[in-house]
C-alpha cells in the first residue's frame, strides 16, 4: 500500500513550479529594472547637470572687474532669459568675500570649489525645496577677493524624468514577467502532459484490471514510479490469484462435508427405529468432525500462503518440548485406535527458529497422518535429533506410501488409496500445510520408508539455528535424568490395552 | 460439583449445560461476563469454563479478576482463537488449563475432571479414579470394597497418577515428586514402582499405561463416556 506521508491537501506539482519559476523570474526583473533605472537616472543627471555648469559658466562671464571695482552687469531681458523655465526654478548668487552679495539671491547655499575656475555640484535646498547647485569661483580683479557665482535649480524635471524612465522600465518588464509565466506554464504543463496520460489511462481501467500499467513514451522520472506500481500490481495480482484458488478449494472441500452432515441429519429425523437413529447420529457426528477438521485446516493453510509469511513470529523453538507437548495432545487418539504411541527425544532441548503454532501444526498433521494410515495395532513413533541438523521425524509401520506416489502426497487434497484409514475422511491437505509450513521455516520435508523398512517415515530437517546449541549445562539442569536418545523404554501398551 | 459456565453463543452454551448436566454436574450457565462474575462472586462453584470472546467483560479480563479473587477456582478456557500467544495469555491471566474450539466432549471431560480432582488434592479432600479413592498426603488407599495402606513411594506415585488421572505423566515429574532429600530414583526404580502398582490395581480394573518416552497414565476401565466418575465424585 502506498501511503502518503501527508495527510493534509496534496500539493500540486504545476502550481509549486510555475510559483517557484515566477518568484525567481520576478526577481531578476526587479533587480533588473533597478539597475536600468540607475543607469538612466545617472544619464540624466549627466545631462542636466552640463546644462546647470553651462549656466554658470555663462553668468561667469558677466562678472566684470572696472576701475579695480568687481560688477556684475548682465541685462534684465537676459537675465528673465536664464531664469525661464516651465517645470523648474533657477536662482542664483554672486558674492564674494570682501564685498558680500553682489547680485541674485542670497538663499542660494554656497559650496565654495577650491581653485579659482573651478566647479562644485552638490544637492541641497533652497526654500525648503531640494535644488541641485553649481558654483565657480572667478576672478576678474585681483586674486585676493574671488568671485563666487552660483546656480541653484529645483529637481522638478530630474524627477519628472525618473518617474517617467520608471514606468517606462516597468511597464515592458512586468509583460516581460506575463509572457514568462504563460510561457512557462504551457511548457510544465508539456511537461506533465505524460503524468496526467498517465492518470486517465490508470482511471479508465477496470477494477479487475491488474495488468501491468505500459512505460512507453513516458519520461525516465515517472518510469521508476511506473515500475514500482507495476510490481506491486504484480503481487497483488499473484495474492488475489491465490487467493480466488483457494476460495474455490475451501468452497468445495467445505461443501461437501457439510453436505453429508445434512443427509445424515435428514437420515436420523426419518429413522424409523432407535437403532438407526443411533447409527445415523454417529454418522453425523463424524461427518461435524471432519467439517471441523477441513475448516481448520482451511483456515491455517490460509495463513501460511505466501503473503501471509510476513506476518509469522520468529522464535527459538524447543523441539524436543514442542514435541512432548504436541504428542500428549494426541495419546487419547492413539489409544482409541489402539496404536503404541511413542517419543524418542534427547534429554536436551533442540532449538530451531520458527513459529510454535505452526511447527505444532506440522507435527499434528503427521501424527493425524501416521495414526489414520498406520492402522490399528500398530506402532507411531515420534522423533527428535539435534545431528547433523534439527531434525522431527514421525514413523510408522502402515503399509506405506509407493514410492511413485511419494511426489504427489503434497499436492493439495491428493489421498492416498488405504484401506486402513476406515474413517476415509481425510481431507488430503495435511501435508500440503507440512510441507507450506516447512518452507516457510527454510525446512524440508522427506519421505522415507519407516523402521525396518515397512510403513513410512515423514522427517522435517532444519536448517541449523543461528542462536548457539543450549549449553549442556543448562540441559542438564533442566532434565536432571539423562536417557540415551537412542534407548527406547520398552513397549508395553498393545499387551495390556486390551 | 457445581460448574459456571460463561459462553455467549447461545446453542454452545446450551448444548454444552445440557452434556455436563447429563455427566452429573450441576450447571449454571451466562452468556455475559459480568453476570459471570458477580454470581461465581455470589456462591460457591467448583469450576468455571470460560470462553475468551465475551460481551460485558472480555473473557481475559473475567479470568484475571477471578484469579484476583478466587484464588483456588479452576477455570478452563475455551477459545476460537488457537494462537500461541493467546492460550499462553490466557494460561499467564491466571487459567487453568485451556481447550481450542471445536473440541470433542470426552476431551472437555476429562479437562473437568483433571481439574476438579487437583482441586480436592489442594484441599485435601478425597479423589476417586473408578473405584480408587485416595486423600492426598495419606497412606490409606480404598479399592472398591477393601481399604489399605501403601508404602510412601507407591503411594506419591499412586496419587501423582491419579490427580492427572487420563492424562500422561512424565517420568521426570514422577521422578521430581519420588525424589528424597536431593535423591532423584532411578527409573530401573520408578519401573518397579510402576510394575508393583500395577499388581494392586489390576484385579480392580484401574490400568498404569506406559507411553513410551512420555510416561505413564493412570486409567479406570470403565467406558470413558459413562458419566460413572464425574457423578461418584459429586456424590462425594
Amino acid at each position: 500500500m502506498i501511503t502518503l506521508a501527508k495527510q493534509q491537501r496534496p500539493a500540486s506539482l504545476r502550481a509549486g513550479l510555475l510559483l517557484r519559476f515566477g518568484v525567481v523570474l520576478a526577481l531578476l526583473l526587479a533587480l533588473d529594472a533597478l539597475a536600468s533605472y540607475f543607469t538612466a537616472l545617472h544619464f540624466a543627471n549627466l545631462v542636466y547637470d552640463r546644462w546647470l555648469i553651462d549656466s554658470t559658466r555663462s553668468l561667469a562671464q558677466a562678472v566684470r572687474s572696472e576701475h579695480g571695482e568687481v560688477e556684475f552687469d548682465l541685462p534684465r531681458v537676459a537675465l528673465e532669459i536664464f531664469q525661464f523655465d516651465e517645470l523648474d526654478k533657477t536662482y542664483f548668487k554672486v558674492s564674494s568675500a570682501r564685498r558680500g552679495l553682489i547680485g541674485g539671491d542670497a538663499s542660494v547655499p554656497e559650496f565654495a570649489p577650491p581653485a579659482i575656475g573651478g566647479l562644485r555640484l552638490a544637492f541641497s535646498s533652497v526654500h525648503g525645496k531640494p535644488v541641485r547647485v553649481v558654483s565657480t569661483l572667478v576672478a576678474p580683479g585681483t586674486p585676493e577677493d574671488p568671485v563666487l557665482v552660483s546656480v541653484a535649480e529645483t529637481l522638478r524635471k530630474r524627477s519628472t524624468l525618473t518617474g517617467e524612465i520608471l514606468i517606462g522600465m516597468a511597464a515592458p518588464q512586468l509583460t516581460l514577467l506575463a509572457i514568462a509565466l504563460v510561457l512557462s506554464r504551457l511548457g510544465v504543463n508539456h511537461g506533465l502532459k505524460p503524468l496526467t496520460d498517465l492518470a486517465a489511462q490508470i482511471e479508465s481501467r477496470g477494477q479487475n484490471n491488474l495488468s501491468p500499467v505500459p512505460q512507453g513514451g513516458l519520461p525516465r522520472e515517472a518510469r521508476v514510479l511506473v515500475g514500482r506500481i507495476n510490481e506491486l500490481l504484480e503481487r497483488l495480482s499473484n495474492a488475489m490469484r491465490a487467493q480466488k484458488r483457494f476460495v474455490a478449494d475451501a468452497a468445495h472441500q467445505l461443501r461437501t462435508p457439510l453436505a453429508a452432515v445434512l443427509l445424515h441429519a435428514e437420515r436420523a429425523e426419518r429413522a424409523p427405529d432407535t437403532s438407526s437413529e443411533r447409527e445415523a447420529l454417529g454418522a453425523l457426528h463424524r461427518s461435524v468432525e471432519r467439517a471441523a477438521r477441513v475448516s481448520g485446516q482451511l483456515l491455517l493453510l490460509a495463513r501460511t500462503d505466501p503473503e501471509a509469511v510476513a506476518a509469522i513470529a520468529f522464535k527459538p523453538v524447543d523441539l524436543t518440548a514442542l514435541t512432548r507437548e504436541v504428542g500428549e495432545e494426541w495419546i487419547p487418539r492413539a489409544i482409541q485406535r489402539d496404536v503404541d504411541f511413542g517419543l524418542v527425544v534427547p534429554d536436551h532441548p533442540v532449538l530451531v527458529s520458527g513459529d510454535a503454532r505452526l511447527l505444532s501444526e506440522v507435527l499434528s498433521n503427521l501424527i493425524d497422518n501416521a495414526l489414520r494410515y498406520g492402522g490399528r495395532g500398530g506402532h507411531v513413533t515420534l522423533m527428535v535429533e539435534a545431528d547433523p541438523q534439527p531434525r522431527l521425524s514421525v514413523q510408522d509401520d502402515g503399509p506405506g506410501i509407493p514410492p511413485e506416489e511419494r511426489g504427489l502426497i503434497f499436492e493439495r487434497f491428493y489421498r492416498v488409496e488405504n484401506p486402513a484409514n476406515d474413517g476415509g475422511d481425510g481431507c488430503g491437505l495435511g501435508l500440503s500445510i507440512v510441507e507450506e509450513i516447512a518452507r516457510l521455516h527454510h525446512a524440508t520435508v522427506e519421505v522415507t520408508n519407516g523402521a525396518n523398512d515397512r510403513g513410512s517415515r515423514f522427517t522435517v530437517v532444519f536448517k541449523r539455528s543461528d542462536s548457539p546449541a543450549t549449553a549442556p549445562a543448562e540441559a542438564a539442569t533442566r532434565r536432571r535424568r539423562s536417557r540415551a536418545p537412542d534407548v527406547r523404554e520398552t513397549s508395553s501398551t498393545s499387551s495390556e490395552s486390551n | 460439583m457445581r460448574l459456571l459456565i460463561v459462553e455467549d453463543d447461545r446453542e454452545l452454551r446450551e448444548a454444552l449445560s445440557a452434556l455436563l448436566r447429563q455427566a452429573g454436574y450441576e450447571v449454571d450457565a451466562h452468556a455475559d461476563g459480568r453476570d459471570a462474575f458477580n454470581s461465581l462472586l455470589g456462591s460457591e462453584y467448583d469450576l468455571a469454563i470460560v470462553d475468551l470472546m465475551l460481551p460485558g467483560m472480555n473473557g481475559l479480563a473475567l479470568v484475571r479478576n477471578l484469579r484476583r479473587q478466587l484464588v483456588g477456582l479452576p477455570i478452563l478456557i475455551i477459545t476460537a482463537r488457537d494462537a500461541l500467544e493467546d492460550r499462553v495469555s490466557g494460561l499467564d491471566a491466571g487459567a487453568d488449563d485451556y481447550l481450542v474450539k471445536p473440541f470433542e466432549m470426552p476431551e472437555l471431560e476429562a479437562r473437568v475432571r483433571a481439574l476438579l480432582r487437583r482441586r480436592r488434592a489442594d484441599r485435601d479432600e478425597e479423589i476417586r479414579v473408578g473405584p480408587l479413592v485416595l486423600v492426598a498426603g495419606q497412606p490409606r488407599v480404598t479399592l472398591g470394597e477393601t481399604s489399605f495402606d501403601l508404602p510412601a513411594s507407591e503411594m506419591a506415585l499412586l496419587e501423582t497418577l491419579a490427580i492427572r488421572a487420563g492424562r500422561v505423566v512424565s517420568k521426570q515429574a514422577i521422578a521430581d515428586r519420588l525424589s528424597r532429600g536431593g535423591n532423584t530414583p532411578s527409573d530401573t526404580a520408578i519401573e518397579i514402582c510402576v510394575h508393583r502398582l500395577r499388581r494392586r490395581l489390576g484385579p480392580y480394573g484401574l490400568k498404569v499405561r506406559t507411553l513410551r518416552g512420555f510416561g505413564y497414565m493412570l486409567e479406570s476401565e470403565e467406558p470413558r463416556t459413562s458419566s460413572t466418575s464425574a457423578s461418584t465424585t459429586s456424590s462425594a
